[in-house]
C-alpha cells in the first residue's frame, strides 16, 4: 500500500490504528492522511479531526455487450476489487477497530473519546477524535 | 307589425348602454387604483419603520460545532439587540452525531436533531444587554458559544 501522511500532523492514536489496519488490508492500493481543519483544542478538550483517504485495488472484468443493438462483442471493464461497505466489514473484525460510528456508501466515521488526566491534575480534558475515511474521489464532509 | 327602424334604435341605445358602463367601469377602476397606490404610499414608510420584523439566523453543526451558515468560524459569537425578536434555526450536518441548540438562562431548549434534521426556534432577546451561553446539551464542552446582547441603539 501507497501511504502519504505529508499533511498529517501525526496527532491521534486510533487514527493510527486504522492506518495499520488499513495496511494489512490488501485490496486497499493508496492511503492519503490529512488533517481536517475542524481539529481545534480549548481548556477542557482537544478535537484531533483527521481525513483518510483511499483507493482500492482495480481488476478486469471482460463484458459481452452488442455494439449497435446487433454486433457481439467483449468488453473490457476496470473496477475497484472492495467497496467502502466492504471495508467496513473488514475493519469489524480487526478488534482494535470495530464498528464505525456511522456508515455509509461513501465514507465511514470513527468517534473515540477519552478523559486524559495529566500527572498533578484533578479535572484533565477530554480528548476527542474523529476519523473519516472516504474512497479518494469523494468530497469531504 | 315588424318596426325595422324601431328595432334598430333598440339596438343602437343598448350599445349606448353598454358604452356608458363600461367607461363608467373604467372610471372606477382607475378611481380603487389611485386609492391603492395612495395608501401604499402612505403606508409604506410605517412598515418600513416598525421594528417587528424578525431575524433570521441558521446555525450548521457539523464537525462538532456549531457554524453561522456559509461561515467557517466554530462556535461563533452571536450578537442580538435587546428585545430584538429572533428565528433560529438549527440544521444537524454531522453524520452519525444528535445534536441541539439550548440556551440555559432563557429556559430554551430545542429536540435532539438526527444527521440533515432541522428545527426552528423564535425568540425575543432579553431586553437588558448581557452575556448568555448557548451550546449543544450532549457536547457542551466543545459545542458552546455566546449570545451577546448589546442595546437597542
Amino acid at each position: 500500500m501507497e501511504l502519504d501522511t505529508t499533511n498529517w500532523s501525526g496527532e491521534g492514536t486510533f487514527t493510527q490504528t486504522l492506518i495499520d489496519a488499513l495496511d494489512a488490508v490488501e485490496q486497499v492500493s493508496l492511503l492519503r492522511v490529512e488533517d481536517a481543519s475542524s481539529s481545534r483544542s480549548d481548556v477542557e478538550f482537544n478535537f484531533i479531526s483527521n481525513e483518510l483517504f483511499l483507493r482500492f485495488g482495480t481488476r478486469d472484468r471482460q463484458v459481452r455487450a452488442k455494439m449497435l443493438g446487433i454486433v457481439p462483442v467483449t468488453r473490457t471493464v476496470t473496477e475497484p476489487v472492495m467497496t467502502v461497505n466492504d471495508l467496513e466489514r473488514a475493519l469489524c473484525e480487526i478488534d482494535e477497530v470495530g464498528p464505525p460510528d456511522y456508515a455509509d456508501a461513501e465514507m465511514l466515521q470513527y468517534l473515540r473519546t477519552e478523559r486524559i488526566v495529566p500527572p498533578y491534575q484533578t479535572r484533565g480534558y477530554k480528548l476527542v477524535e474523529l476519523v473519516r475515511i472516504y474512497e479518494a474521489g469523494s468530497e469531504s464532509r | 307589425m315588424f318596426d325595422g327602424r324601431a328595432e334598430g334604435r333598440d339596438m343602437v341605445e343598448h350599445e349606448r348602454a353598454g358604452l356608458g358602463h363600461g367607461a363608467g367601469g373604467a372610471v372606477a377602476a382607475v378611481l380603487v387604483a389611485a386609492i391603492g397606490l395612495l395608501c401604499v404610499v402612505l403606508l409604506l414608510p410605517l412598515t418600513a419603520s416598525t421594528s417587528t420584523a424578525v431575524r433570521e439566523i441558521a446555525l450548521v453543526t457539523r464537525d462538532m460545532a456549531f457554524y453561522l451558515e456559509g461561515e467557517s468560524e466554530p462556535n461563533p459569537t452571536i450578537q442580538l439587540r435587546a428585545g430584538e425578536e429572533v428565528r433560529f434555526t438549527v440544521l444537524n450536518r454531522d453524520p452519525g452525531l444528535t445534536h441541539n441548540l439550548a440556551v440555559e438562562a432563557w429556559g430554551l431548549e430545542t429536540r435532539y436533531l438526527e444527521n440533515e434534521a432541522s428545527t426552528t426556534v423564535l425568540v425575543r432577546a432579553p431586553a437588558r444587554p448581557g452575556r448568555q451561553v448557548y451550546v449543544c446539551v450532549p457536547h457542551d464542552k466543545m459545542m458552546r458559544g455566546i449570545i451577546e446582547v448589546v442595546d437597542d441603539d
